[in-house]
């Protein structure tokens, strides 16, 4: 038996009034610590996918939603642009690099990309088996697909129209899967990549036996379209100028990616300050209810603590039983409410694996979960410290003659 | 009592114990004085609530740095209440609680023993048996024993009274 055990020993005594500081305690850690990750999370996950894109070509549209269908893949395309304006724009000669990618169909909800080789490269992404793509129909598919999907080497996709599953499916597009990509944490994960001719060719197909009873015939190849055209520049300069170039003398639009999430960013970033801001509020509140708690308990255990004392225990050993107490309460609720934000971290990561194909996991703990650490320790010894003193300067002698 | 047992400091005059003047002592040499040589039996007995019989009992030996199972084994043998050791102190009967105070008492051996009316709330049988109990434990443990009482059934049991 010692002071410290005394200290667990009383908290279980009264598990129901000691658990609601607790509550309030794990709650407002628990919502600060979730947003914190998942903010650092999403964040990291963006820029991850960001590196090398400077800018992004489409067709016009909204800015956003430009650059979550061609850099995340989350959204659906503005639309298709010329493949010769697209050329011109990747010789002007501030372009470094660029690379043209197209949309048009999905396999199982997941997306097919018409996209250079160089797109792959971009991402990192390394072939774990099988091999890189020589032919029209043959497929590279990201480790999220073929895991998901159960999909390996050789099986045949037959691909169905649009973005989504239910579109209308292609009897001709069979692709074949020639390559399985390694995980690269970023976007190709969760992708299906061929070649851009793949996409021509069945769209064509497509095209043919839609117009075939009107007669048209006519498709060039002047008159193919790509998607988006992901563009480095060769000086960060370019950053400022070449957009508004594009977007004022031409009908394509150019769309800044670090400018398009930093403004997503502040649009959510609001809800999640308000959020914070209540969260703290929560912490606060649990810190008068430890204190209101402590400090009826004290007064139940007036005669208590009064024997402890007249067995000899100090004032000072009391005092620190006190904030022991509280601090064994407060220590608890942050670690709890750690677990709660990492609870709540999967579960939005597989809600939004559901969704949007994204997965964010990690465990590690944030430089601000420390500075939460510590406020849950600040609050554990504030609110003990009025009923710690009171115990401090408690009269024994009066205490026990009133029994 | 409260003098005695140096809960409380006197306003003048000097108080001597065991060769050592309690109201020269600060509080903190007070608390070490009586968890060394002191034990004190309430009233109203008082425990820690959310410790078991022998969980009290084990506080009290860890509050004057002592740690021994057998004499808490020992004494609650003694007194016949070893088979509540693994109660909380709520669940016990009158007479039991008085019994575990006189434990808490002398658990940790003291040279005297305070009693502040232990038998006031009592019956003649219990009370008697109190008693009794209690010399029997200060000659066991070669404890000095002074019972503050009003109870006039306490006088036949000692030689030695004070009136005021």
């Amino acid at each position: 038996m010692n002071i410290f055990k005394l200290s667990i020993k009383n908290i279980f005594n009264k598990p129901l009034s000691s658990s609601i500081s607790l509550a309030l305690l794990v709650l407002g850690v628990g919502i600060i610590s979730l947003l914190l990750q998942l903010n650092t999370l999403i964040k990291d996950q963006m820029d991850n996918n960001l590196r090398g894109i400077d800018m992004v070509v489409g067709a016009k549209g909204s800015p956003l939603q430009l650059i979550l269908s061609s850099v995340y893949h989350i959204d659906s395309p503005t639309g298709n642009i010329s493949l010769a304006e697209a050329e011109t724009i990747s010789n002007n000669r501030m372009v470094g690099s660029s690379i043209k990618i197209l949309y048009g169909d999905n396999y199982k909800g997941f997306r097919i990309v018409g996209a250079e080789k160089k797109f792959i490269e971009l991402y990192k992404g390394v072939i774990k088996e099988g091999k890189d793509w020589d032919n029209p129909y043959e497929v590279l598919v990201g480790s999220k697909v073929y895991e998901k999907l159960k999909i390996n080497l050789g099986d045949e996709l037959i691909s169905s129209h649009g973005l989504r599953e239910t579109g209308q499916s292609h009897d001709e597009g069979t692709f074949k899967v020639v390559g399985l990509l390694k995980p690269s944490n970023s976007v190709i994960d969760q992708l299906i990549i061929t070649s851009p001719q793949s996409v021509w060719d069945i769209h064509e197909t497509h095209d043919h036996d839609e117009h075939e009873n009107e007669n048209e015939h006519e498709h060039e190849h002047d008159n193919r379209e790509i998607t988006a055209m992901l563009i480095k520049f060769k000086s960060p300069m370019n950053i400022i100028q070449f957009p508004r170039q594009i977007n004022e003398n031409t009908n394509l639009q150019a769309a800044v990616p670090s400018y398009e999430i930093s403004r997503l960013f502040k649009l959510f970033g609001f809800g999640i300050e308000t959020l914070s801001y209540l969260a703290y509020l929560i912490i606060i509140v649990s810190g008068f209810s430890l204190f209101i708690n402590l400090f009826n308990s004290m007064r139940e255990r007036k005669y208590e603590m009064a024997l402890i004392r007249t067995l000899g225990a100090s004032r000072f050993q009391l005092s620190t039983m006190i904030i022991f107490e509280s601090l064994v309460l407060t220590i608890s609720g942050f670690i709890l409410g750690l677990l709660f934000s990492r609870f709540g971290v999967m579960f939005v990561s597989s809600l939004m694996e559901e969704s949007i194909n994204y997965n964010l996991k990690s465990f590690k703990i944030l430089n601000e979960e420390y500075w939460l650490l510590g406020l849950s320790i600040l609050i554990g010894i504030v609110s003990s410290l009025i009923p710690a003193i009171q115990v401090y300067k408690m009269n024994i002698s009066k205490i026990l003659a009133d029994a | 009592m409260h003098l005695l047992a140096g809960l409380l400091k006197s306003n003048s005059g000097s108080i001597k114990l065991f060769d050592k003047e309690l109201n020269q002592m600060s509080s903190y040499q007070l608390d070490s004085f009586r968890k060394n040589n002191i034990g004190i039996v309430f009233q109203r007995p008082h425990f820690v609530n959310s410790l078991t019989v022998k969980e009290n009992l084990q506080l009290a030996q860890y509050i004057a740095n002592k740690n021994d199972n057998n004499r808490i084994e020992s004494i609650l043998k003694n007194l016949n209440i070893f088979e509540k050791s693994n109660k909380k102190t709520n669940q016990l009967s009158q007479g039991e609680k008085q019994r575990v105070s006189i434990a808490l008492a002398i658990v940790n051996s003291p040279k005297l023993i305070l009693a502040d009316e232990p038998t006031s709330s009592l019956d003649d049988n219990n009370c008697s048996k109190v008693i009794k109990l209690l010399k029997k434990q200060a000659t066991d443990f070669g404890a000095q024993l002074i019972v503050i009482t009003h109870d006039s059934r306490l006088k036949k049991h000692f030689k030695k009274s004070i009136e005021l």
